[in-house]
């Protein structure tokens, strides 16, 4: 006896939904033997060959009901029902053909197994109704046309509501002429109404017209037996009562058949290598599935996409999967796991979540070694812009958003320094990402802490390093002294400032912004005062200067290198006019 | 702080100790588990049969995201393959996907030995002799066979 899992799809259309089924395994024949990497139409075939069997059929069905050849389409849909009895979309389909060829009845029954089969799509009514219309049953018919509108999506209910207006019209026209017919006992009244009237049903664009024509006539004395709005007869509105009732208990009805829709797997179908990934060898983790099947864990296949836009297992490209950004979760797969394999699953979560409490701990110790880029020269308080493209960044980046650090150390290359960097950096902190279409990015980021490195190393090809953070030793005695010297820089800065020459302040506006203004108790911040970075940055200083003055950890001393650095300056620019150095 | 070794290393490692590709084996290196000594048994039918080749494949850093490294430590005569016992294979360039694994790197350079192809070649004047006069540069490769894959 075979075990059973049951899986529960409710949201599946059909297995074929999303799926390339002419697409087949895509196995490049990998010479271990081993099934690796199979599509999803792989297992939905696996798993549920007969009703796969019966959807191709149904498609054949389909082509041939487009070509009008309904004997044919009749034939592959009566064959496919035997494969698999359960698929509404066949139900509908075969009712749909049914109508066509005027057997009602079937028509009927096969509707009500569609809606039996699914309760909550609303198509099955609609087939339902247009059965019951071609039989008749105007009330019953709208009771389904009620039915579809309540579960039909909003951009295809106008179609419904014309179809009700219609459905309502020729039960309002049966009646009207029925008592026509029994008051007057003038048989071709009734006949010339009934004609003036049936363009309107198969164009809604002409019923206020008649409607209008109605009431026009209503005013001639007949109103008892029209359908204008105004004064309705009493055995209309019994009518209009009777179908809200059967509506009410119709839609009562389906509340409570909780009929939702689960596809089986027999476990000797199931194999939980098949859940395996092909890029980190562990089980699917929010796994994410490409346009030609293939499912990687979500963290992985954005690693591949970082170097390369085509699947990695069958070299199809999926250069639009990556500009569009797809990278939900596949629920199909998702769910099979976890009915399946759930404490594996459950493991695998564990897995996933220790390594971003790893990544989130960037910078905590020295076991936590903080990622550092390697490009320029980053500033306390100063913004940075990086163009992010090599693919080992395009990780990292992605890493300090994922683990919520959301910052990394920047340190200036260096050529004869270890790993070719400085020994010292700053933090920059991401602000935002704006990505382009291939993946590339433009991360907005501004400089915040000061560090010292301790220890170099490498992750997954990109830099690491414990560091030692610095900031300011607050200065406890002479702070008098150090306001004088803080003030008499901040002036000479700002001349020098003011002194520059019209287009480069605008270029320097457009970058960093204006000067930052004096804080209260600058002394007390581990940076120092921020205008002191922005004035650093401004200045044309070489690397090595900036660098050092970084790493500087008195004010004091940071504040007479700048002085002495913008005394230069000044001097350079107007030999003349530059004030004595130390005058203040 | 060196990272430990990723998941996916020590399970290839794994599989291909508990199922060998027939004809190779690949063993990591007692201090570096990103290093494997590969010896390659020359395929039957091939001016190769009967040698030993040895092999040293690296996996790199960002393994899998680039190929591993693989290069002959024994000498053969084959057009695509160099003096210093690189190897032509696009595989291990540009056609290297992170899904292909250390066993199938193995299995296209057996393959390459059982079909060597003179048209896409690295060592050039072995590969011209293979076009121009392919018994004569059969019967050098069997001879450098000889000579420096069945010494031990
Ligand atoms: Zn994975
Ligand atoms: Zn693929």
């Amino acid at each position: 006896m075979a075990e059973i899992k049951s899986l529960s799809f409710s949201y599946l259309d059909g297995p074929e939904r999303n799926l390339n089924l002419a697409g087949g395994g895509g196995n490049r024949g990998e010479a271990s033997g081993r099934d690796r990497g199979a599509t999803l139409a792989t297992l939905v075939s696996r798993w549920w060959q007969q009703e796969v069997d019966g959807v191709k059929l149904r498609t054949e069905g389909n082509k041939y009901f487009q070509n009008q050849q309904l004997e044919k389409a009749l034939e592959a849909y009566n064959k496919a029902f035997k494969s698999a009895p359960q698929d509404h979309l066949l139900l509908s389909n075969r009712s749909h053909v049914m109508h066509t060829m005027g057997r009602a009845e079937e028509a009927l029954k096969d509707a009500e197994a569609a809606t039996r089969c699914r309760p909550e799509w609303a198509k099955g009514y609609f087939r339902k109704a247009m059965a019951l219309t071609s039989l008749g049953r105007f009330e019953d018919s709208i009771v389904s046309l009620l039915q579809c509108a309540i579960l039909e999506e909003s951009n295809n209910l106008h179609n419904i509501k014309d179809e009700i207006t219609k459905a309502f019209h020729r039960l309002l026209i049966r009646l009207t002429s029925n008592r026509r017919y029994s008051m007057e006992g003038r048989n071709s009244r009734h006949h010339h109404c009934y004609s003036r009237l049936s363009p309107a049903l198969s164009d809604p664009s002409i019923i206020p017209e008649s409607d209008s024509e109605d009431s026009e006539d209503s005013e001639d004395g007949h109103q008892q037996s029209h359908c204008g709005p105004s004064a309705p007869p009493v055995e209309e509105v019994s009518h209009l009562r009777k179908i809200m009732d059967k509506f009410n208990l119709e839609v009562e009805r389906n509340k409570k058949s909780s009929c939702s829709y689960v596809r089986a797997v027999e476990v000797q179908n199931y194999d939980k290598n098949d859940f395996e990934c092909t890029l980190c060898y562990r089980y699917l983790y929010q796994p994410v599935t490409t346009p030609c099947g293939h499912s990687f864990c979500r963290t992985c296949l954005d690693r591949c996409l970082d170097h390369s836009t085509s699947c990695p297992l069958c070299k199809t490209s999926i250069k639009m999967f990556l500009a569009e950004r797809r990278t939900a979760v596949t629920e199909f797969v998702e769910t099979a796991m976890q009915t399946v394999m759930a404490s594996e699953c459950q493991e695998r979560k564990q897995q996933h979540d220790e390594e971003m409490d790893e990544l989130a701990a960037a910078g905590k110790d020295s076991q936590h070694g903080i990622p550092i880029f390697i490009a320029t020269l980053a500033i306390p308080t100063v913004s940075c812009p990086l163009h992010v493209f090599e693919p080992r960044y395009r990780l990292m980046i992605r890493r300090c958003m994922e683990s919520g650090t959301r910052e990394f150390g920047m340190c200036v290359p260096m050529e004869n320094a270890e790993n070719g960097y400085a020994d010292s950096g700053t933090m920059l902190e991401i602000r935002d990402i704006e990505y382009t279409p291939d993946g590339r990015s433009i991360v907005n980021t501004v400089g915040s802490r000061r560090f010292r490195i301790v220890s170099k190393s490498v992750k997954d090809g990109y830099n690491t390093a414990a560091v030692e953070f610095l900031q300011d030793v607050v200065p406890t005695s002479n702070l008098s002294e150090l306001h004088k010297l803080h003030d008499c820089v901040h002036k000479l800065a700002s001349k020098w400032y003011e002194s520059i020459e019209h287009m480069t302040k605008r270029r320097i506006l457009v970058h960093y912004g204006p000067m930052p203004p004096v804080e209260g108790e600058y002394w007390t911040i581990p940076n120092g005062p921020a205008w002191m970075w922005w004035v650093i940055v401004i200045l044309p200083l070489d690397h090595r200067i900036q660098l050092s003055i970084l790493n500087e950890t008195s004010l004091k001393r940071r504040l007479e290198i700048l002085h002495k650095i913008v005394h230069c300056v000044l001097v350079q620019q107007h030999p003349q006019q530059a004030p004595a150095e130390g005058s203040q | 702080m060196a990272a430990g070794l990723p998941r996916r290393i020590i399970k290839e490692t794994q599989r291909l100790m508990a199922e060998p590709v027939p004809g190779i084996s690949a063993v990591p290196d007692e201090t570096n588990a990103r290093y494997f000594h590969v010896v390659v048994a020359g395929p039957e039918g091939s001016p190769f049969e009967g040698g030993v080749f040895k092999l040293e494949l690296f996996l790199p850093e960002e393994y899998p995201m680039s190929a591993p490294k693989v290069r002959f430590m024994t000498k053969i005569y084959h057009p695509n393959i160099d003096k210093l016992g690189r190897i032509c294979l696009d595989i291990l360039k540009d056609k290297w996907s992170p899904a292909l694994q250390i066993r199938t790197v193995l299995l296209s350079i057996q393959a390459l030995l059982s079909a060597p192809n003179p048209d896409d070649p690295l060592a050039n004047d072995v590969a011209e002799l293979w076009k121009v006069n392919e018994s004569e540069a059969i019967r050098i490769a069997r001879e450098w066979t000889r000579t420096y894959a069945m010494g031990n």
